[in-house]
């Protein structure tokens, strides 16, 4: 493998194991704040206790995903140095900016997870809400430095590529690249449907594979259940506008790459939808342009000079299709099992929807499809990345004396990797670290859940609620007791 | 002395005194024979990840920001210490996140198995980072010639940079001070007279090696009165911190360690390289001193001004912020949980 290829795959590699806790970072406030909500307004121990558990998660994943956050900050400075430099000296300021929403997110979690006991609850919801600005705010952040990758502004990116000079130079420029309107919109609501779907999914597994649990068990799992179906089916409505979005901001500020990631060839008006071979024509001139127009001219490579053609564009296209392909199912998902929890058709009894979580079927495409979005979001930052190949920074889009299109590199990857060969030996051991560390949390998880019972939890979120002796909370202190007699017949 | 060279140190002297406090805990929980310290230092360390976190990450974004061309510095010449630190960083944070975790549960032999596999870790990062950081003063294994260096074109020598003279005695330098620094913390009243040798050592290390090879940092401190006054401070709060039992006692520990790795950097009048570039080498860029100036890699000007008004606010939030949080949540709490274990 030559270092260039190393480099990338390094890079890609630590970049995809830290991006798996972000979009748990950014989901897991909101889905915990939301469960604290309900609690409160519903006087439900169990949604106290889901809020309670995954803040343990929450914090877990923090700590380990800024370890991975860390990796990734050391590479860039020594892998891609050349490429940093560059941001440096123009683009420096989101990750700047990025610091103070880490701080952000660090100290409001760890008043969080010390204040169940010590805050107002309207203050201890707000406190969670700003952890949740926080991560979010980094997200996006760091998607405007990706954005600005792919439409830098700041400078001059001609003359940068010509003489290797840094002109005119305007750092807040450089904070409004032109693709960041479609980048940053849908970044987010991805890492939401990642994190809200593999929630669900991880409910749906429990309440599919054990269906001995006890009542509390089954109360919890089913809170959980309908909770994070609703939070993915609401975000789905977000992402599906993201996503529309990302398509007509590319056909503009991008063709180039809108032509990789949907492999087409040629220009054309009634430019067609390919998706694993399924062609529908027209689609892709409708959905790119605004106003809609199935006849609208989409440019293909064959507009653009065969040098700015991307290389490894079939990889690019195919993982969009898996990318697209997931996230539009996983969202046709999402809402029928929001829509199912919430009214229990019985004229979907057949798919099991009159119960879905109760029934396999649902259970099963719950826990299938939540968790294939950690694949369709990995795909699809493969294909972002990979769609803007053979640049790390793009330039301007000129027209050539052939009429031909050319792209006016800032700087071409194969000049932006180092060279050095002590970091292949580094960057395996970089590697399996990570893949250790990614399994140890995993046990270290699964070792903290297994030896604390729900049970116990549903009962320690007691006092936080109003009036303890209210009708529920004495309900569910007689629940436990029976589950709990029921634990120890079963265990005589 | 440039004013952004200078705000440089802010962060690098935190995560550097951040550091200490974790390197003496880690290091004594092992060895330590009174329980109770013992019990403190856990709960120190547990309340100290959020913290070397940030300051990490707030340390690299203020170097990319103030200094672009130390890039090709750290591409080049720094690839290998930096990238296997991170390995190294990574495994430390590991085992400390394992010792909590098995705390947590209970598990307390595990969790000081943990802590002690973590120890020769702990040590090896405090190396790897000393190293980085008197290579880039003294100019221990950067292979230039004066127009390479101008171009900045620099090759490494890892061996040279490792072990050489100046780095391995300013590394004991500052172990004898972590001992100091540890003993002063926890007012380890037992061990006073650890503290003192300590200290008494890392003061003659720290002023015999700049005299030998940093001599910008040497001559500025010792014409210095606040260098002075600074060392009689650090005998006074040991006696204080072991005998008198001063009020935030950690506090008074911890800001004299910051003022003094401040001092440190100022006295540096921003200058690396100062041993492998000695003075009237190149007079029109040096002037009369040994030495590079680092204002010569700075970001240029306008990203600069942009960046620094939001890393000082960044600062304030970090040492504001950060710190208090961690002081006030995470160590209180973790020491409330110590009382409740020594009464139980």
């Amino acid at each position: 493998m030559s270092l260039e290829i190393f480099d990338r795959v390094l890079a890609a590699y630590t970049m995809g194991v830290h991006v798996l806790f972000t979009y748990w970072a950014i989901t897991l406030p909101i889905f915990i704040v939301a469960a604290e909500y309900l609690a409160y307004r519903k006087n439900d121990p169990y949604y106290m206790a889901i809020a309670k558990r995954w803040s343990v998660v929450m914090a877990v994943l923090f700590a380990v995903g800024s370890a991975a956050g860390a990796a990734i900050a050391v590479e860039f400075i020594t892998v891609w140095y050349k490429w940093m430099y560059v941001v440096n000296q123009v683009d420096i300021l989101p990750f700047d900016i990025e610091v103070l929403a880490f701080f952000t997110e660090v100290i409001f979690l760890a008043l969080y997870m010390y204040g169940w006991d010590r805050l107002s609850r309207g203050a201890h919801m707000i406190i969670g809400l700003l952890v949740s600005l926080g991560s979010t705010a980094s997200a996006i952040l760091i998607l405007m430095v990706n954005s600005w990758m792919n439409t830098p502004t700041g400078f001059n990116v001609a003359q940068y590529a010509q003489s290797g000079q840094f002109t005119d130079v305007d750092p807040l420029a450089a904070l409004a690249p032109p693709v960041a309107i479609a980048e940053v919109p849908m970044g987010v609501a991805g890492a939401w449907f990642v994190g809200f779907g593999s929630i669900l999914g991880y409910f749906a597994y429990r309440l599919l594979t054990n269906k001995n649990m006890g009542h509390e068990e089954k109360e919890y799992y089913t809170r959980g259940f309908k909770l994070s179906a609703y939070l993915w089916a609401g975000d789905a409505i977000f992402l599906a506008w993201a996503g529309d979005n990302a398509g007509k901001v590319l056909y503009w500020a991008q063709p180039l790459k809108l032509a990789t990631l949907e492999g087409l060839m040629t220009t054309q008006s009634n430019a067609p939808l390919d998706l694993f071979g399924i062609n529908v024509p027209g689609l892709l001139s409708l959905l790119v342009s605004w106003p809609p127009n199935p006849n609208a001219v989409v440019l293909g490579y064959s507009s653009f000079v065969s040098q700015d053609w991307n290389p490894i564009w079939w990889l690019s296209h195919v993982s969009y299709d898996i990318h697209a392909t997931l996230g539009i199912i996983g969202a046709l998902v999402a809402w029928i099992l929001a829509y199912s929890v919430w009214r229990r058709p019985k004229w979907l009894s057949f798919l099991g929807l009159d119960n879905p979580t109760e029934k396999t079927i649902p259970l099963g495409v719950a826990f299938l499809f939540g968790w294939l979005q950690l694949i369709a979001w990995e795909a699809g930052w493969v294909a972002a990345e990979t769609g803007r190949q053979p640049w790390v920074i793009w330039g301007p889009m000129v027209q050539t004396a052939s009429g031909l299109y050319a792209i006016q590199a800032g700087l071409a990857t194969a000049d932006a990797f180092n060279d050095s060969p002590e970091i292949l030996p580094i960057g395996i051991t970089i590697m399996a670290i990570l893949a250790i560390a990614v399994a140890g949390t995993i046990y270290m998880l699964k070792k903290l859940f297994s030896t604390a019972r729900i049970a116990n939890d549903v009962s320690a979120s007691l006092p936080l609620l109003s009036g303890s002796a209210g009708v529920m909370a004495t309900q569910t202190s007689k629940d436990l007791s029976i589950g709990n007699d029921k634990i120890v017949n079963k265990g005589t | 002395m440039n004013e952004y060279v200078l705000f440089f140190f802010v962060p690098l002297a935190w995560f550097a005194t951040i550091f200490m406090i974790e390197a003496g805990s880690i290091v004594m929980v092992p060895i330590c024979k009174i329980e109770s310290y013992k019990q403190k230092m856990i709960a120190v360390l547990g309340a100290l990840w959020a913290i070397i976190a940030t300051s990490l990450v707030y340390l690299v974004v203020t170097l990319d920001t103030i200094f672009a061309p130390v890039m090709f510095v750290t591409g080049e010449v720094l690839v290998a210490p930096l990238l296997a630190l991170i390995i190294l960083l990574g495994l430390h944070h590991f085992l400390i996140g394992s010792a909590e975790g098995a705390g947590s549960l209970g598990l307390h032999v595990d969790e000081e198995k943990y802590l002690t596999w973590a120890m020769p870790i702990a040590l090896i990062v405090a190396f790897f980072g000393t190293t980085l950081f008197t290579s880039v003063f003294s100019g221990y294994g950067f292979q230039f010639t004066l127009e390479s260096l101008l171009k900045l074109q620099i090759t490494p020598n890892y061996v040279q940079m490792f072990f050489n003279p100046f780095n391995i005695v300013f590394f004991l330098g500052i172990v004898f001070y972590v001992v100091y620094f540890t003993v002063a913390y926890y007012g380890i009243k037992e061990r006073w007279q650890l503290g003192v040798a300590g200290l008494t050592l890392a003061h003659i290390l720290f002023l015999a090696s700049t005299a030998l090879w940093l001599p910008v940092v040497f001559q500025s401190a010792v014409g210095n009165p606040g260098y002075w006054i600074f060392v009689i401070l650090t005998y006074v709060l040991l006696y204080l911190s072991t005998f008198k039992n001063i009020p935030w006692r950690q506090m008074w520990v911890f800001l004299l360690t910051y003022v003094g790795a401040l001092m440190f950097g100022a006295f540096t009048q921003g200058r690396i390289l100062q041993d492998a570039v000695p003075a009237g080498t190149v007079p029109a860029i040096q002037g009369s001193l040994a030495g590079v100036p680092a204002s010569l890699l700075l970001t240029n000007p306008s990203t600069l001004a942009a960046g620094a008004v939001v890393l000082g606010m960044a600062g304030i939030l970090i040492i504001g912020g950060v710190t208090a949080v961690s002081y006030k949540i995470l160590y209180r709490q973790a020491l409330k949980k110590v009382a409740e274990k020594v009464k139980a």
